[in-house]
């Protein structure tokens, strides 16, 4: 079953509260797609590193530092643009997932 | 369900039912994409990963293999072979996908199926569209699909890549090169002064420094200039002669192997004439395109506004200020993906986030990149946060550019392809 669609059963089953949160994580599956155009999961990358194997904290401090001008590169510091805190962290957990899982 | 090519070839009238019938009865989601490309195979892919069992998503291609257009030039300058190049879609049957090589011939929107060459229908509940381009071979008097063989575009790669390449390796020095680019907008804006950079390259190191290429421009400015024009003056002065419109008065048409314009004729030892271009056809046919000839979109989903079971992503897509790049495609690719399976599946539809980032070598190892962040503003698709190369970047600089394009191949392609 697909990441979108878990979180449709798991929202069909908590109507209420649910909603909000579903319509985060959603909002975090499509946003870990588009890392795709450039980042591999798992394997080599020299200049842009593979996501899967990064670490969550990394992966969080890094986006966080581009967001925030911190760390200077003109691609990320696009790409992490207005990225709140919380969405983050979540695209940091749900990337790391992604490359335990090996997808 | 999976169906393998045996059962494609040998399912003929038969296919459209089959394809059909198990979605309809286990109330699976059908999703067709057209075209196999930056957009089409991303887009095939994502729809898998996110929508998992509950849709069926079928990939239609005519051809089993695909030539990427980007890193063609790398190509041209002896940096990767074609073979480099060229990907099967092999991986995304194991993934559940259903590779259909087949051509689509038309889009039956009343009906909801695509009708391939052999009169097979194949139905869906939405379809992406990403057939990239096609020539506008009209919007240049005197030129056609057979003169293109004698003044080879290679703006889809394939025979005519090898062709140009094969072209260039045989100029002896002091021979001349003539390049033709259209006006805006078309494929990959920056690539015809890549390959310009890079055939310059290859006739400076190979004892050819005699020869000179002329680009007779449709406009007046071009992707990234500054940064070509200081790498031509720097890297092979003297060597590529640009001229816009002001200059040669506008391309008006080819005849018997020369370009006309409204101050003389060029002729060369060698010319490529990079046309025109419009959608795809099948998109133009379908009537998804405007008058422009290029498929209007909304700017917050991709939708058609001509069919809301229609998404148009890729070089086809008319959206905002996105270039027409791989960049591009695979990024609208993925917010098509949720837009769909929000509509199918009652998901919610997250908010936009589109980008690009086109990398271009003016040298082996040296690269520029131009790109943003995109996102919808009063209906449009518009740009934030773009960012362009500097021309007095330090050397460093440019080798990390060049590295990351590579990277960023390796990536894409394993993005498109598995």
């Amino acid at each position: 079953m697909g990441w979108l669609v878990r979180l449709a059963v798991a929202g069909s089953m908590v109507p209420l509260g649910g909603l909000h949160a579903r319509s985060a994580e959603a909002g975090i599956s499509y946003l870990a797609e588009t890392c795709r155009g450039c980042h591999m999961v798992s394997g080599q990358g020299s200049a842009m590193p593979a996501l899967g194997e990064l670490g969550r904290e990394r992966i969080a401090d890094m986006l966080a530092d581009y967001r925030d001008g911190r760390r200077s590169h003109p691609v990320m510091n696009a790409v992490a643009a207005d990225l709140d805190d919380a969405t983050v962290a979540a695209l940091a957990d749900y990337i790391t997932a992604q490359g335990k899982a090996g997808r | 369900m999976i169906l393998d090519r045996r059962s494609v070839l040998a399912g003929g009238a038969l296919l459209g039912t089959m394809l059909a019938a198990p979605a309809l009865a286990k109330g699976v989601a059908r999703v067709v994409v057209l075209g196999g490309g930056a957009g089409g195979a991303s887009a095939a892919r994502a729809l898998k990963r996110l929508g998992g069992d509950r849709v069926a998503v079928t990939l239609i291609d005519q051809s089993a293999t695909y030539t990427t257009c980007f890193f063609s030039n790398w190509v041209i300058a002896g940096l990767r072979s074609v073979d480099d190049i060229r990907h099967g879609y092999d991986r995304l049957a194991a993934e559940g996908v259903s590779f259909v090589p087949a051509r689509a011939e038309a889009i039956d929107r009343d009906e909801g199926t695509v009708v391939l060459s052999d009169k097979t229908r194949i139905a869906y509940d939405r379809l992406v569209v990403s057939p990239g381009i096609s020539f506008d071979y009209a919007g240049l008097p005197g030129f056609s699909e057979a003169a293109s063989e004698a003044m080879p575009h290679a703006w889809k790669a394939g025979p005519q890549t090898v062709e140009l390449k094969r072209r260039l390796d045989a100029l002896e020095d002091g021979q001349s090169i003539l390049m033709v680019v259209p006006g805006n907008p078309y494929r990959c804006p920056p690539g015809p002064y890549e390959r310009a950079s890079l055939m310059a390259h290859v006739l400076a190191t190979t004892g050819r420094k005699r020869s000179r290429i002329t680009i007779l421009d449709a406009k007046e400015k071009f992707s990234k200039q500054a940064l070509f024009m200081d790498a031509w003056e720097r890297l092979t002065p003297g060597m590529i002669e640009w001229l816009p419109p002001s200059v040669h008065g506008g391309i008006t048409g080819i005849e018997e192997g020369k370009v006309l314009t409204g101050l003389d004729d060029f002729a060369a030892d060698f010319t490529s004439v990079i046309p025109p271009q419009k959608a795809g056809v099948i998109a133009l046919s379908a009537g998804l395109a405007d008058e422009s000839g290029w498929c209007p979109v909304a700017a917050d989903s991709l939708r058609s506004p001509k069919d809301e079971r229609i998404f148009v992503i890729g070089d086809a897509s008319a959206a905002g200020e996105m270039p027409k790049s791989a960049t591009s495609a695979n990024s609208q690719a993925k917010l098509a993906a949720v837009q769909i399976l929000a509509d199918l599946l009652d998901v919610p539809r997250p908010a936009p986030r589109l980008f690009n980032t086109c990398w271009s070598l003016v040298a082996p190892g040296n690269a520029v990149k131009v790109g943003a962040l995109y996102r919808p503003r009063d209906g449009k698709i518009a740009a934030e946060h773009a960012f362009v190369s500097e021309p007095a970047e330090p050397p460093a600089a440019r080798e990390r550019s060049a590295v990351e394009a590579e990277d960023w191949y390796r990536a894409i392609t394993a993005d498109m392809f598995g």
